[in-house]
């Protein structure tokens, strides 16, 4: 017959059994292993959290006062859920409901033509998410930030925010200057993000 | 000869071998016990995740034109118990691998006379000093007005591996003396989470 412990169910035998050691000890190493390996699943999952960061790995195409899209063709690393290496925009669930941390460097190098000084480039990543309870799609420009041009040489733009996102997600990264001669986005430029925590609601 | 199970490898009898209780529940024992302290440490390097913060309050750092240079000579430990930090180079030196979030800021000022075209920040693992497509390099630049204080920052998520290093450098270009990062600025890191 045997027994089982409370809260994990391991099998022990009663002192009114026959005695078996081997098949005992058998049966109660097999589920203290299964147990194990459930936890060390659980556990690392956890540790390893959701996250990822993509890049640029050549330069992207030329780009002037009209809003292009960037993508990143190279995933460094992914277990978020979300696509974020596409063309035109990343969509992708998340894997997490709750609150991400999402953030970027671009590399804005000078095209063809002559950049008028103090003009400006500008980054900004859109987000448009569906609430998958009530149906409402929404949809933010959460940030943007700006080089103003001195030199017309281009330079680094690093931004950051930290979002909630509820459900199926779509990014759009996108760069735009204020002059029309012709600038691009050079390789090494990047995303990124982390799941933070669910949401308290 | 004792067979042992799939995943952690306990040890159990079988019925072929001789009869020894006290020796065969011990191994097991003494196998339960190793998993689960293996495992105890493993958590508790999870709780106490790498993390560190260093600060320069007094004093001040020239930097050489068009060239980025490490912010050196920090003078206040805010938080390290891991013993990351190198305060007198300005390089963090990582003992555990993970991705972390990282964050620089400083305070420039422009003590020349001449007229400062732009500033680089930038945050750079293993010292790179560009992008590159191993995305060691996070960098904001800007043009800070003349005769005034800029006080950027810049951050971003690191993937870091055990002995890579974290650096906040600064690049400017102009006329002039150029600026002088001031004597405030921070550099920390903090770990996110282990490899992904």
């Amino acid at each position: 017959m045997g027994t089982t412990t409370v809260s994990q169910g391991y099998p022990s035998p009663l002192i009114t059994d026959p005695a078996d050691l081997p098949g005992q000890l058998k049966s109660f190493a097999e589920a203290v292993d299964a147990d194990l390996a459930v936890w060390d699943t659980k556990f690392t999952s956890v540790t390893k959290s959701r996250s990822f960061r993509a890049h640029m790995s050549a330069d992207g195409s030329a780009f002037n006062n009209t809003n292009q899209f960037l993508s990143f063709n190279t995933v460094d690393f992914n277990s978020s859920g979300f696509t974020v290496d596409g063309v035109a925009s990343n969509t992708g669930a998340a894997a997490d409901v709750g609150w991400w941390f999402f953030g970027a460097c671009i590399d804005i190098g000078t095209g063809t033509g002559t950049i008028t000084v103090n003009t400006y480039n500008r980054y900004w990543f859109d987000v448009v998410y569906q609430d998958p309870i009530t149906g409402v799609v929404s949809e933010y420009t959460r940030y943007g930030d700006d080089v103003e041009e001195n030199v017309g040489t281009g330079g680094f733009i690093n931004v950051s925010t930290i979002l909630y996102i509820p459900g199926p997600v779509t990014f759009n990264h996108v760069v735009y200057n204020t002059d029309s001669s012709q600038r691009i986005v050079k390789a090494g430029s990047c995303w990124y993000g982390t799941y933070l925590g669910k949401a308290n609601r | 000869m004792p067979r042992t199970t799939s995943y952690a490898g306990l040890r159990y009898p079988l019925y072929t071998e001789t009869a020894d209780p006290a020796t065969q529940t011990q191994n097991l024992a003494t196998d339960l016990d190793t998993a689960c302290n293996t495992r105890d440490t493993t958590r508790t390097a999870a709780l106490h995740r790498p993390q560190v913060s260093i600060y320069r309050a007094s004093g001040s750092q020239s930097v050489a034109k068009a060239t980025m240079t490490t912010l050196t000579g920090y003078d206040t430990t805010y938080y390290d118990p891991g013993g990351l930090a190198n305060t007198g180079t300005g390089i963090i030196t990582f003992t555990q691998a993970g991705m972390y979030y990282c964050e620089g800021t400083l305070d420039l000022s422009n003590s020349g006379t001449g007229a400062l075209t732009y500033v680089i920040a930038a945050l750079s693992r293993n010292n790179a000093t560009s992008m590159s497509s191993a995305s060691n390099f996070i960098a904001r630049r800007n043009y800070p007005a003349n005769s005034s204080d800029w006080l950027p920052s810049v951050s971003g998520i690191f993937l870091m591996a055990a002995t890579d290093t974290l650096r906040l450098m600064v690049q400017w270009s102009g006329s002039g003396a150029g600026p002088t990062p001031v004597a405030i600025y921070k550099l920390s890191a903090w770990m996110c989470c282990t490899n992904p």
